[in-house]
């Protein structure tokens, strides 16, 4: 403490310290309780939700990634290109049908987006390609699919197919032995040129791709 | 001692308090496992609430049509592999859907969901699961037993916490009700009424 600081300080009696050092115990203990209050409650927050800042708009690739044309089989056994889709912005996602809670999630929240963008919805495909094509045939997927939302595209490959086109996309999966199947869990947005413009986390609102969908028309 | 130093000593104060309660209310995963007293009736109130039960509608996928298979018919029914045509029940379904809910602890001690059985008739198997996404991946890890702290709650929610509900035999369609029964740590075992809607309540 220097004494420039001294002089200009005014000088308090020990006791008042005494005072305010039993007046932060009592408050140190009431955080305590508070904080104790606090955490069990908090247990029921949802570990697994992803905290995206609040001007997350997507991550956008300038420029943007060709994605070179793919085939894989549409959900009626009929082969289906990417370059189909072409003219339309498509959102896609990689995923499996004996995914309990995330496919669901994600699937549910193309449903908010399409109902959002209202007539303009035709303008977009709701994509969702199958990781596990071995248990992921056309009509297992057909049924799956078509009872979320009859809009709804599915593709599914065989692994290598899905390996090789999964590529540009940064995709990553693994099937388990038990069944479940880890995979990438961002959804990707194509221009009407199907090339790669920008790529949304895990979380982010339905609202907000909305927006940036819309603004791309 | 001057003034400038009294919020110093306040701080220093305050962080020591602060710290004592962050450092003592982050709980070791309390394994408290309060054993199986189930204490004698006295109890009025429910020590554990369960609200908004709900399930997500599931289509079942039926398991190749099958094809007039002349092997089938002296096929005996137990152990035929998962992969073969079943003809026979349980359907040898591998839908899946998933239950979630709010769990609220009302006791002073420390309890776990352990256990979540199901008629048969619905699923074959239900599993507590969180979902989990690291990295942009998103896996499911199984979490054999869920924490629900002494007065404290879990939320079972899309994205995190649920319980996997695997072989579901038949479709459940939005607006039905389905029976499941949790069995805690505790002993003590709660039925639940779950309804069958998109999303939750």
């Amino acid at each position: 403490m220097t004494n420039d600081l001294q002089d200009t300080s005014v000088y308090i009696p020990k006791s008042y310290i005494a005072i305010g050092a039993v007046v932060v115990i009592i408050l140190g203990t009431i955080l305590f309780f508070v904080f104790d209050g606090l955490v069990n409650p908090a247990q029921s927050s949802n570990p697994a939700n992803v905290e995206l800042p609040e001007t997350y708009r997507g991550t956008a690739l300038n420029p943007p990634r060709i994605i070179s044309d793919f085939t894989l089989t549409s959900m009626t056994g009929e082969p289906v290109s990417l370059s189909d889709l072409q003219g339309r912005i498509v959102l896609l996602f990689f995923g499996y049908t004996h995914c309990p809670d995330f496919c669901p999630n994600t699937l549910s929240e193309y449903k908010q987006i399409e109902r959002i963008l209202g007539d303009e919805s035709e303008r977009v495909a709701f994509v969702f390609i199958s990781v596990d094509g071995e248990r992921d045939t056309p009509p297992v997927l057909n049924t799956y699919l078509s009872a979320i939302d009859s809009d709804f595209i599915g593709m599914t490959g065989d692994e290598a197919t899905l390996r090789r086109i999964g590529e540009p996309f940064g995709l990553y999966f693994e099937i388990h032995d038990d069944g479940l199947v880890d995979h990438t869990a961002s959804t990707f947005m194509l221009d009407e040129a199907g090339r790669l413009v920008r790529v949304f986390s895990y979380g982010t609102e339905a609202r907000i791709i909305a927006e940036v969908v819309q603004e791309s028309f | 001692m001057s003034a400038r130093n009294l919020p110093i000593v306040l701080v220093i104060f305050a962080v020591i308090g602060i710290l004592t309660a962050c450092g003592n209310s982050t709980p070791t995963p309390a394994s408290t496992t309060s054993a199986q007293t189930d204490e004698q009736g006295g109890d009025v109130s429910p020590a554990i609430v369960v609200t908004g039960a709900w399930i997500r509608p599931v289509v079942v996928v039926a398991d190749e049509p099958e094809s007039t298979g002349e092997t089938d018919d002296e096929a005996p029914l137990s152990n035929a592999p998962r992969g073969e045509r079943a003809t026979q029940v349980p359907v040898l379904s591998d839908s899946v859907t998933a239950l979630y809910m709010v769990i609220e602890n009302r006791r002073p001690e420390d309890d776990a969901l352990i256990g979540v059985t199901i008629a048969p008739d619905v699923a074959t198997m239900a599993m507590i699961h969180q979902t989990i996404v690291e990295n942009d991946v998103a896996r499911m890890q199984e979490t054999p037993s869920l924490t629900v702290l002494a007065n404290g709650s879990v939320s079972l929610e899309p994205g995190g916490y649920h319980v996997m509900l695997m072989g579901v035999q038949r479709d459940l369609t939005v607006g039905e009700s389905v029976q499941v029964m949790l069995v805690f740590q505790s002993g003590r075992t709660v039925e639940v009424t779950a309804i069958v809607q998109e999303s939750a309540p």
